[in-house]
């Protein structure tokens, strides 16, 4: 049996960890370039090569069209979402419709989707491994955020597999970052997991007893994160060149690249110091001559106003995921912050408003997640000769449950329920003589449907003509430990039965 | 299959979680996180499969009591019901399933199940509309049925726990507990399956229990007399053989450590 790695797919940075079989500890496996993390960022060159991680990053300015990052943020999305259509006007790469209605990117004119692009990276990571290690890497666990749906875990589990990775399972990015905290066993306590990453937020609430970790809530975001801090900068050094020289960059996928590189690393300095001075030389030309973008002193005290309403939907899923975990703030005992936005003070000030306690720094942000996704691997897909202690339960992170009359969404499993996990709800039929139902399966929060994201449907046909609500159908969602659900119809009255492994569907959802 | 998740209704959430009735939060999460250790598949990766669906299911029933005992509401309801007499389980005003259903889809239920102007036909066929799940508001648009739609999937709950189930259920959180070498707990959960239900097989497996506490603390004597005697009960006891082996070994080497 190979080597199963840990790995975090991140929106702007993965990085990969694997267990030492001899002594159950987790380390970080550096990449090719000797770096512990990897840029996700992949570069298609016209003649078909393809670039991955600091290479891709670097030649990004010269080809910003042949660049794609971010992917993350278009995995599992539908083309038509609003929060795709907002996204690609500030992408330089182009963002398209695949035929089935996804998100999907093309660079020299082919089409790919955003699961594609992420398996170059998970390959990059895989191949990396292999040549450190001497050993044929056979499988991975890779950590998705905790709110992300089941399409989308799907698409992720899915670029593993074109990357030549056997997925043993998916797991949230701060659960598995509790994984790879130093815990105190000594008593049980209640943990926060403040996750702010490049692209999205999630906040996890557990439980930690006798080595047993319990994941009591988590709610989050799936569009918040550095990046949208990031765009905010590149607008405003936008709009300040605009003022400066009359010149607007943002027809220039050139000076948009070098934007948003300037502005990374100027969120990045302005968490240590007070102030820093931008130069862009040569990032326009005008009759008259090259044009540079010159700022000597961006405050941090203009960043956090800058970014100060998007980090106030922090607030939200915080507190909605103290309230599903019936917890009051006085009842966290630590909050574990993770994710490299949460170096920003500004962030740190505002977890421990929400939560109540001071962030630890305890754990490195950027290779926590990694680190436990790790342990995890080591837990389900085990090279080490000890059992692992610790055990982990996980929850579903959005509601699971069917169409009913009139468009309406009726829950069968409850967000936040601990998996594996199996309800059974029954039905009636809704007209007289009706012959067969039709099961579709959504996830959302939304009360009816048309809010929620499809998944699949299955039907039970031969049914027993009678009235309308005299036929009963008994409905059974049951999902295991890998977060796989299957569904069973059943009409007690003759037995019949329909039964669907759901896989849900990238191609057409209504 | 379906039969199973209706199981845990059928007793008390505390007997699932081999709790008194009397305990708090943190001790009935504690009961539930020590199952769930012993019963998740993570913790089963080497058994079969036919193990594992076994664990599964002790997982998920363990899981749903946890969840209903969560309720503080719930938990008293739960609670007093325990302290009174065992064979006497008066039926509960409200099935136990019904804190599971959310109370918004209560109030829209009765709407739904009605024929009503169709707003699905977009899709072809309409689907099914969710039936009452709880009985006061939805109970009476639907008298003709004349018994509440909830009941329909566990018949023989409303006769209260069989001791058979209950027997059997204890039994197998014994052989769990036995499995992961907690003898104390073992021999609370089979003497428990010998009282709801005396057969020889339980309280064989009491007294294996007791064998395996007396050998820990190295009184061989007594138990060889404790296995011996789960042998006489029961002479196909594996259990109570693989005792004997044990203290011939564990006995020779504690002489020999001498």
């Amino acid at each position: 049996m190979g080597i199963v790695l840990g790995i975090d797919l991140g929106t702007t940075n993965s990085c990969m960890a694997v267990v030492d079989a001899a002594t159950g500890q987790a380390r970080v496996l550096p990449n090719r370039e000797g770096e512990r993390t990897t840029p996700s960022v992949v570069g298609f060159e016209a003649s078909g090569k393809v670039t991955v991680g600091s290479a891709a990053r670097r030649q990004a300015v010269l080809h910003p069209r042949d660049t794609v990052f971010g992917v993350k943020r278009l995995i599992g999305r539908r083309f038509s979402d609003p929060a795709v259509q907002k996204l690609m006007k500030l992408l330089p790469y182009e963002v398209v419709a695949d035929p089935s209605g996804n998100a999907a990117v093309r660079v020299h004119g082919q089409v790919m989707t955003p699961s594609e692009v992420s398996s170059q990276v998970l390959r990059y990571l895989k191949e990396s491994a292999e040549a450190r290690l001497g050993q044929s890497v056979e499988g991975a666990v890779i950590t998705v955020p905790a709110y992300f749906d089941e399409v989308q875990r799907q698409e992720t589990k899915a670029a593993g597999q074109r990357a030549g990775l056997t997925v043993h399972r998916l797991l949230n990015e701060p659960t598995a970052a509790m994984l790879a905290c130093r815990l105190d066993e000594s008593h049980p306590e209640n943990i926060a997991v403040f996750d702010l990453g490049g692209g999205t937020f999630d906040i996890s609430l557990l439980h930690v007893e006798d080595e047993v970790v319990q994941v009591l809530a988590t709610c989050g975001d799936n569009l918040l994160g550095g990046d949208n801090v990031d765009e905010l900068v590149v607008e405003a050094l936008r709009r300040i060149f605009l003022k400066q020289t009359g010149v607007d960059l943002s027809g220039s996928p050139e000076a948009l690249w070098r934007m948003k590189d300037a502005a990374e690393s100027t969120k990045r300095a302005l968490s240590e110091l007070e102030q820093t001075a931008i130069e862009l030389p040569f990032v326009a030309t005008a009759p008259e001559g090259p044009l540079h973008l010159s700022i000597p002193a961006f405050s941090r005290a203009l960043l956090e106003n800058l970014a100060a309403k998007e980090l106030e939907r922090l607030r939200a899923p915080c507190e909605q995921a103290l309230q599903d975990a019936g917890l009051r703030v006085e009842d966290i005992h630590r909050v574990v912050l993770v994710g490299g936005m949460t170096r920003m003070p500004e962030v740190r000030a505002r977890a421990e408003k929400y939560l109540g306690q001071p962030g630890e720094r305890s754990v490195n942000p950027d290779e926590a997640v990694a680190l436990g996704a790790a342990l995890e691997a080591d837990i389900v897909a085990g090279t080490s000769p000890e059992m692992p202690k610790m055990l982990l339960l996980d929850v579903l992170s959005r509601s699971l449950g069917l169409r009913t009359e009139g468009g309406r969404f009726s829950v069968l499993i409850p967000r936040n329920t601990t998996i594996p996990a199996r309800e059974t709800k029954v039905f009636t039929t809704t007209f007289d003589n009706q012959t067969h139902v039709d099961l579709e399966v959504y996830q959302g929060e939304a009360p009816t449907v048309d809010g929620n994201r499809y998944l699949g449907e299955l039907q039970l046909a031969g049914l027993p003509a009678a009235a309308a609500g005299t036929v009963r159908v008994a409905v059974d969602f049951t999902i295991d430990a890998d977060g796989i659900l299957q569904v069973t119809a059943r009409e007690p009255a003759t037995g019949r039965k329909a039964e669907a492994k759901l896989r849900p569907p990238t191609a057409t959802s209504p | 299959m379906s039969q199973d998740p209706s199981s845990p209704h059928d007793k008390n959430p505390f007997e699932v979680l081999g709790l008194q009735g009397t305990e708090d939060l943190p001790a009935i999460r504690k009961a539930f996180l020590r199952l769930a250790a012993q019963s998740h598949p993570d913790r089963l990766r080497m058994k079969s499969q036919e193990e594992k669906a076994q664990a599964l299911e002790l997982f998920l029933s363990a899981k749903k009591a946890f969840e209903v005992l969560s309720q503080p509401d719930k938990r008293r309801e739960w609670s007093d019901r325990m302290a009174r007499p065992k064979s006497a389980p008066t039926p509960a005003p409200q099935t136990p399933s019904a804190p599971m259903t959310p109370p918004a889809e209560a109030s829209s239920a009765p709407v739904a199940s009605r024929p009503g102007p169709a707003l699905t036909p977009a899709h072809g066929v309409p689907v099914a509309s969710p039936s009452p799940p709880t009985p006061p508001s939805s109970a009476a648009p639907r008298a003709p049925s004349g018994m509440h739609p909830t009941a329909e999937p566990k018949p023989a709950s409303r006769a209260g726990p069989l001791p058979a189930m209950v027997a059997l259920q204890l039994y197998k959180m014994g052989m769990l507990a036995l499995e992961s070498s907690d003898y104390a707990k073992a021999l609370d959960l089979f003497a428990k399956a010998a009282k709801v239900s005396p057969t020889p097989r339980h309280q064989a497996m009491e007294l294996v229990c007791r064998g395996h506490q007396y050998l820990s603390t190295r009184f061989f004597d007594r138990a060889r007399e404790s296995f011996e005697r789960a042998l006489q009960l029961l002479p196909e006891c594996r259990e109570a053989r693989a005792g004997l082996d044990q203290i011939d070994k564990q006995s020779s080497r504690y002489l020999k450590g001498r």
